[in-house]
């Protein structure tokens, strides 16, 4: 059924060593193939084993069996074509906006010139232009999170990997950064895979929503969201997105109500 | 609540002058209290114009024995902190250097420093060398333990971040490590310089020919308390001098903290 996935999981677990011997089974057998310039959110409760999926991918965790393979070559640690956007604030405190912008390019070798025009294209694209010689404990989570996004950007990667990534940011932010989102989407094309428990949030942003349940943490079921990339949040109000989220919400309630299968 | 400028100036003009009257509310106690009432013999706690006379007295050999024990203090201060956060990144970067030195460091680490001083007299005599090696194990023990620890502390985040932009080991050590421990580093080496005074002072007190604490020591045996006191009033000062100046030089590298 492949034609050529940009992201696939193939028969993927991951087990963690917990106390005395004693196992936790934190993604189990989980297929997944992801296409390219795909948008794929990934959603369920706390413990059902999407970030893992997401760190599977990122190359901070290699999975115990199965394999995980970007651009058909297995993941063997992280690498600069995968981005990470995380929930908790990485940006670098200790360097201002536009150094924190270069970091990447800085670090891959990238000469001066080239390094300064892509800051500067970065400030202008997320509107911090005026901000960039402010250290990050001068802006707003907002802000923040836009230099962290920008950050992501700045090595062109392949594939962004965002685990949460406005979940700490309170609503209007929430919603005005989800709308940035895919505003630059539709600028660069990139394979996103976007890890939430916000179920709107996911249909909103997703082209795809891929629904994980825990015990055993896996894929419960994927659902293509049928009206296109809306860039408009008043989508959200919507009957038909509204029936979807409802849906959504069923199959997870469905499966957590099932209980152990084994 | 919000304040204007000049309200947060009209506060802070209040406080520091509540904390002037603190200050001068003590001194006149303790003037009033041995000066002028007498309630305590000068023999046990002298009275602050006689501190002041003894100054005037004793100036010249004061001046030298303060400049001496401070030349300690910052030869100590100058080696051992900085050999001891070298040697405490290279512990933290390799993994065979950690397993080489931390037994070592783990068995001599926990023994005061103090108790040392008998030894390092039979050693290296009761000269310049002994005490500053002292004071210089002393701070270095402080800064290997706590370099290794605020490397440990460095949020696991900055360091995935750093990997996923395409840092190498090396690089991440360089651009994201170093630069979250300066902080911490910072509070470290103003405990070490707290610390180089006191095993310095220490040091003088059990075997030196010269010094404030040697000095203290020599006016102990004749019950010059107007001495002992003026000695340790001048540590005070020396200690706080100092502090103030590491401080002062240490606030310009760490500008993107919430500390300023």
């Amino acid at each position: 059924m492949s034609i050529q996935s940009k992201i696939h999981l193939q028969q993927v677990s991951k087990v963690f060593d917990g106390h005395r011997g004693s196992t936790v089974v934190a993604l189990q057998d989980t297929n997944l193939e992801i296409a390219e310039n795909e948008i794929v959110c990934i959603v369920g409760p706390s413990g059902c084993g999407k970030s893992t999926v997401l760190n599977l991918i990122a190359g901070f965790l290699l999975p115990t069996s199965g394999r995980v393979l970007v651009n058909d070559k297995p993941v063997a640690g992280p690498g600069a074509d995968r981005a990470v956007v995380f929930q908790q604030d990485s940006v670098f405190p200790w360097l201002t906006v536009a150094q924190n912008l270069e970091y990447g390019p800085r670090a891959r070798g990238i000469p001066l010139s080239e390094r300064k025009a892509r800051v500067d294209e970065l400030l202008d694209l997320v509107g911090l232009t005026e901000y960039r010689t402010l250290f990050p404990r001068q802006l707003s989570g907002g802000m923040k999170k836009r230099v962290d996004l920008a950050r992501a950007y700045a090595n062109d990667p392949d594939i962004l990997l965002m685990d949460e990534p406005f979940g700490a940011l309170d609503v209007f932010t929430k919603e005005r950064m989800q709308v940035e989102l895919l505003n630059e989407w539709q600028n660069m094309q990139r394979t996103i895979v976007f890890v939430t428990h916000d179920i709107e949030e996911a249909i909103f942003i997703g082209d795809r929503v891929v629904v994980m349940t825990p015990r055993p943490a896996r894929i419960a079921s994927q659902i293509v969201v049928p009206f296109g990339r809306a860039i408009d949040s008043r989508v959200k109000t919507s009957q038909r997105f509204q029936e979807l989220r409802q849906h959504i919400m069923d199959s997870l309630g469905q499966v957590e109500s099932n209980g152990d299968p084994q | 609540m919000i304040q204007s400028p000049a309200e947060i100036r009209r506060r802070q003009r209040i406080k520091r002058i509540i904390s002037l009257i603190s200050i001068i509310t003590v001194l006149v106690i303790w003037y009033l209290a041995t000066a002028q009432f007498e309630l305590i013999t000068p023999l046990k706690f002298p009275s602050p114009v006689s501190i002041l006379e003894t100054l005037g007295r004793v100036q010249s050999t004061i001046v030298e024995h303060s400049a001496v024990t401070l030349l300690r203090v910052l030869a100590s201060f100058g080696i051992g902190p900085l050999f001891g956060m070298v040697v405490g990144l290279f512990m933290s970067r390799f993994q065979i250097v950690f397993a080489i030195l931390a037994p070592i460091i783990e068995i001599i680490r926990p023994i005061p420093p103090i108790a040392l001083i008998p030894f390092f007299i039979l050693w290296f005599g009761i000269g310049n060398f002994g005490q500053i090696l002292l004071a210089g194990l002393g701070t270095f023990m402080v800064l290997v333990v706590s370099t290794i620890e605020a490397v440990r502390n460095v949020p696991r985040i900055y360091v995935q971040a750093a990997r996923s932009l395409g840092a190498s080991d090396a690089y991440i050590y360089r651009t994201v490590i170093i630069p979250a421990i300066v902080p911490e580093l910072i509070a470290a080496w103003r405990v070490a310089l707290a610390l180089a005074f006191a095993l310095t002072i220490a040091a003088e007190l059990m075997g030196a020919q010269s010094g404030l604490g040697f000095m203290i020591m020599v006016a102990r045996r004749s019950l010059n308390t107007d001495v002992i006191l003026l000695g340790i009033i001048i540590i005070g000062v020396e200690a706080k001098l100092m502090d103030t100046l590491l401080n002062t030089l240490t606030r310009r590298i760490t500008t993107w903290t919430d500390r300023n």
